[in-house]
């Protein structure tokens, strides 16, 4: 089973675990009023580090980001003797937008710009690892998505320790996106209260260190789950169905009032918390206390599966709940134990929560180790085997150089399929032709269109049970044609207009969740970047993820598409045996 | 007004990427969300988008809009008395 060895929260109000816990006790918050935030004629209220503090941890030849993800991960380090240099130590970073902050309009005027993987693998080298870091871009859910992708290949046998860094920076781009969402609280957000106005976001970055080997006192990952709420892109099921779902997966077979606490995602928005409220009720959890943090952060997106998460924990070690910050009086309509002040506990049992845009949802469930319960992981050795097999398949290439004679291919289940055009025109076409089901597709950037005619085409015949059914994809560029779109929206001459349909594309596992929607996806769904096209790769975490599913249909493969015009799908659809 | 609608529309065709569409499919008076068009609420915030833009005109939020986005015909009304510019 795997324990958590280390952690790390690098905030504006701490640099380390001990000292957020502390601040957040005191009651501060990183929110700050910023008008006018650097440049943009809006006035929000986010969580974002002084210039002092920029100055003081910017690392020499990195980016802002960056550098936060390197001070998270050297403190975490300090505290652990775990080897970043060892071939069986991987690294995993969870971030919604990555160095977006530096990303221009136009590829002429980006200057020191890395996208995801080129990043990872930057820092992963500046900090002595020496294994290819895998990005998890999963909206909110990628800080509780990395944490499981790594205790699974860690269960695998492959690793021995992982280290999982949650980070997202405060730039001009994201604060475009969410205002055009028209989702940002003007003042410091109070998720849960009937007088809450949205979300503020946030920055920061986090860290766990995980491996197997640990002592009693280490806190464990008991179990995990994810899915897919299979309702809107950005919208979550109002029921609350899907968080429902991966809360009784996990704690299914223990006893509910064991649990210390139940950490929530709450944003502060309308929907996010009705919804997660009546989850939680629903689930038979009205009774577990909640720790809801975001009002001292703010959102800080890739980082805040992580970074809540170690708060809590720490929190349980020291005996209390902190206080929901934000929270006053109850304006969700599920029952909930939520109090604006910090209460004891003596229980050692932890439920984590989260929510994203794309419609997934995540739960995991961390305890102390109790003797004679954990799992038998063998050792050194893989513990899943191959008992799927691939039932369809889809191959859409072009631009990327001839292949067998030809530069356009496209192939389903190895029969040539015959198309008209080029390029993103040949898309379309293909589009009308086989599937026609979706204005939304008109609506997309490039990436999303490729991504969802190919995974289209393969689920559009498959008739499986909706919870048996998942997506995992893994990309290189993820949606950079979509970034600079949005980009171009409010810099230079063009004024302050960011569209919503073109925002909504600039996280790339959003045409994941427009999938799962059309396609009635309810299982799990992931999106992946790695710094290149990585078959080994790749297949161990295919096979972890289908380890973990019992009867289990997925979509895997890889989509990329870093010009309109240039792209690669190679995806297959593969079913237990 | 017919020109005001007439712009509406191809804006809210240009704005929305609703392919293949002309204004003479549109009619001045067709729910925009639900049948009609099938717009939803990502679409509703482009709506405001093209208000502010084009008219000066800024929507607080899409609940607000509800009324005002009904159809083309309460949009164009809603614009000749609001626009500034």
């Amino acid at each position: 089973m795997t324990g958590i060895l280390a952690t790390n929260i690098t905030s504006p109000i701490g640099l380390t675990t001990a000292a957020n816990f502390e601040a957040v006790r005191r009651g501060e918050v990183s929110q700050k009023n910023l008008a006018g935030f650097r440049g943009l004629p809006v006035n929000i209220c986010a969580g974002c580090f002084t210039e002092e503090q920029r100055a003081a941890l910017r690392v020499p030849g990195f980016s802002w980001l960056e550098s936060l993800e390197i001070r998270s991960v050297q403190e975490a380090l300090s505290h652990c003797d775990v080897d970043p240099a060892s071939p069986r130590t991987l690294f995993v970073l969870s971030t919604t937008l990555g160095n977006v902050d530096e990303l221009s309009a136009s590829p002429e005027t980006d200057g020191d710009f890395r996208n995801y993987g080129e990043s990872a693998r930057k820092v992963a080298r500046h900090l002595g690892i020496v294994t290819e870091p895998v990005i998890v871009c999963n909206a909110c859910v990628s800080g509780v998505t990395a944490q499981l992708l790594a205790d699974r290949l860690i269960a695998s046998g492959r690793y021995d320790h992982a280290i999982v860094c949650g980070a997202d920076s405060l730039s001009p781009f994201i604060v475009a996106v969410f205002t055009s969402f028209q989702s940002l609280s003007p003042t410091v957000c109070r998720p849960f209260d009937i007088e809450r106005l949205g979300l503020n976001l946030g920055e920061a970055a986090s860290t766990v260190i995980l491996g197997k080997s640990s002592g009693a006192g280490t806190w464990r990952i008991l179990d995990g789950s994810l899915d897919n709420d299979s309702y809107h892109v950005s919208a979550p099921d109002p029921t609350g169905d899907g968080v429902r779902r991966v809360i009784e997966k996990v704690v299914a077979g223990r006893d509910v009032s064991d649990l210390a606490t139940v950490c929530v995602h709450g944003t502060g928005t309308m929907f996010n918390d009705e919804m997660e409220s009546k989850a939680i009720a629903a689930a038979g959890l009205s009774g577990v206390p909640v720790s809801s943090y975001k009002a001292y952060f703010g959102h800080t997106m890739g980082a805040c599966g992580l970074l809540e998460t170690v708060l809590a924990l720490y929190a349980l070690d020291q005996g209390v709940i902190l206080p929901a910050g934000g929270y006053e009086e109850i304006g969700v309509s599920g029952r909930i134990d939520i109090s604006p002040a910090e209460r004891p506990t003596g229980k050692r049992t932890l439920l984590k929560i989260v929510s994203g845009f794309g419609g997934c949802n995540g739960a995991a469930v961390y305890g102390k180790e109790i003797p004679g319960q954990a799992r038998n992981d063998g050792e050194g050795q893989p513990r899943y085997d191959r008992d799927w097999q691939v039932v369809r398949r889809l191959r859409i290439r072009s631009g990327k150089g001839e292949m067998d004679g030809k530069d356009l291919v496209v192939e389903l289940d190895g029969q040539e399929v015959a198309v008209e055009g080029e390029g993103q025109e040949m898309l379309t076409a293909l589009y009308k032709a086989r599937l026609g089901d979706n204005p939304r597709y008109f609506k997309m950037d490039p990436f999303s269109r490729l991504t969802y005619l190919g995974v289209g085409l393969l689920l559009k015949d498959i008739k499986v049970e909706p919870t048996k059914v998942g997506i995992l994809l893994f990309n290189g560029t993820g949606s950079i044609l979509a970034d600079r779109k949005h980009l171009a929206t409010f810099t230079g001459d063009a004024g302050f207009y960011p569209s919503p349909a073109v925002c909504i594309n600039t996280l790339p596992n959003v045409v994941v969740g427009e999938i799962a929607a059309r396609y009635r996806v309810k299982g799990e769904t992931t999106f992946l970047i790695l710094p290149e096209r990585n078959e080994a790769m790749m297949a161990e975490i295919t096979a972890s993820t289908m380890a973990v599913q019992g009867p289990f249909t997925m979509v895997t493969g890889w989509v990329d598409c870093p010009e309109p015009d240039v792209f690669e799908a190679d995806l297959q659809v593969i079913t237990t045996k | 007004m017919e020109e005001l609608i007439n712009n509406l529309k191809l804006q809210i065709i240009d704005a929305l990427n609703l392919e293949g569409m002309t204004p003479e499919d549109i009619g001045n008076d067709d729910p925009l969300f639900g049948e009609g068009l099938g717009l939803d609420s990502i679409d509703a915030l482009e709506l405001i988008v093209i208000l502010d833009k084009f008219y000066g005109i800024k929507l607080a939020n899409a609940s607000e809009g509800k009324e005002v986005f009904k159809s083309v015909a309460t949009i164009a009304d809603y614009v000749a008395k609001h626009r500034t510019k």
